[in-house]
């Protein structure tokens, strides 16, 4: 009875545990380090591996399609498109995971409202995981981006491109 | 519409200066206020930068708002002093802005409105509150205009009543 007991208690430990320990594997993003080396799902179906951004300077955005600063700001950016192109930028649009579970419309309607600048190579659209989504935003801010040098290094986290614009260009431009 | 253009009236006429300086100095805070508070969800942050945001719909609720609120209180604190405090006291001025009863006061659709529209960026709530609050915002803010409204509706109407019980000085009831 006794080893049955101790069975069903490590049984239970090993269950209630193993999701927090599977999420918790997954490397968090933080500025001055190196960013997750992930493979994201876009729309469409292709895969994007960080990895491959290598040599680019570029933007990794988490967002929620129900935020109003993250439609305005995809928008602002793609008043700049044509500048951040030549430049060689990128821009890595990703929707946090289950929407941070409040329903909006759909990635792909806010992709085609901003028109043919928002495709590759500058500019993808996907979607996380829930252990991405964990690591990319623990704080489930529905606005979170991070610029990303072309060591795949963090050099700064801020949120809202249209109000951070000047950050954005200038790191954009390599100053 | 008579009722509250005969209260502004006769607000103007009894205390011109502080009246103007209060709608006009205050009114314009206010609007101002509101035109960065409103496209602040949208725009990320409040900051200036706001204001290129700022919809048509958005400017005339900032106004409503702005105005309507220092009008209501201007109103108050005229049918106040017919009451017997002539002074501008900061008593006065918290009489003026609780009217008649809590639901209509100017203060509460103003902070709807502050909370509905940029609660998000300054209080950075997350998930599903942040996507109620986006969600609801142009609610919370039609709430407060038509709220300021009945705000003014019940100064005006507090006004009339101030000047029908006013008895002159010297004469007998």
């Amino acid at each position: 009875m006794k080893s049955l007991l101790l069975s069903l208690a490590l049984f239970s430990f090993a269950v209630s545990t193993a999701p927090a320990n599977a999420l918790a594997a997954a490397p968090a993003i933080a500025v001055g380090h190196p960013a997750p080396n992930f493979t994201y799902h876009l729309l469409g179906g292709a895969r994007l591996s960080a990895g491959s951004l290598r040599g680019h300077r570029y933007l990794l955005w988490v967002m929620a399609t129900w935020c109003p600063s993250c439609v305005t700001g995809a928008h602002a950016l793609a008043a700049h498109a044509a500048k951040l192109r030549r430049a060689g930028f990128r821009m890595v649009q990703l929707e946090a995971a289950g929407d941070l579970g409040y329903p909006g419309p759909s990635l792909e309607s806010i992709r085609n409202s901003i028109g043919a600048v928002a495709a590759p190579p500058n500019w993808y659209w996907g979607t996380l995981s829930e252990a991405q989504s964990l690591a990319l935003d623990p704080a489930s801010a529905p606005d979170v981006f991070y610029l990303v040098d072309r060591h795949g290094r963090v050099r700064a986290q801020s949120s809202a491109p249209a109000a951070h614009w000047a950050q954005i260009s200038a790191f954009a431009s390599g100053r | 519409m008579n009722l509250l253009a005969d209260a502004v009236v006769r607000t103007f006429v009894a205390r011109p200066r502080s009246s103007a300086l209060l709608v006009g100095i205050g009114g314009s805070a206010l609007a101002f206020f509101y035109a960065i508070a409103l496209p602040a969800e949208r725009y990320g942050a409040f900051a200036l930068g706001a204001l290129a945001y700022l919809t048509p719909g958005e400017a005339i609720a900032a106004i409503a708002i702005g105005y309507g609120t220092t009008l209501a209180i201007a109103i108050n604190l005229r049918s106040n002093a017919g009451r017997g405090s002539d002074a501008l006291t900061f008593g006065g001025a918290l009489a003026a802005l609780l009217p008649s009863s809590l639901c209509c006061t100017t203060l509460i659709p103003s902070a709807l409105a502050a909370l509905g529209a940029s609660a998000p960026v300054v209080l950075h709530v997350t998930g599903r509150f942040q996507g109620f609050f986006a969600a609801y915002s142009n609610a919370f803010v039609a709430f407060a205009v038509l709220a300021v409204l009945a705000a003014l509706w019940l100064a005006a109407r507090s006004s009339q009543n101030a000047c029908a019980i006013s008895i002159p000085k010297g004469s007998t009831p």
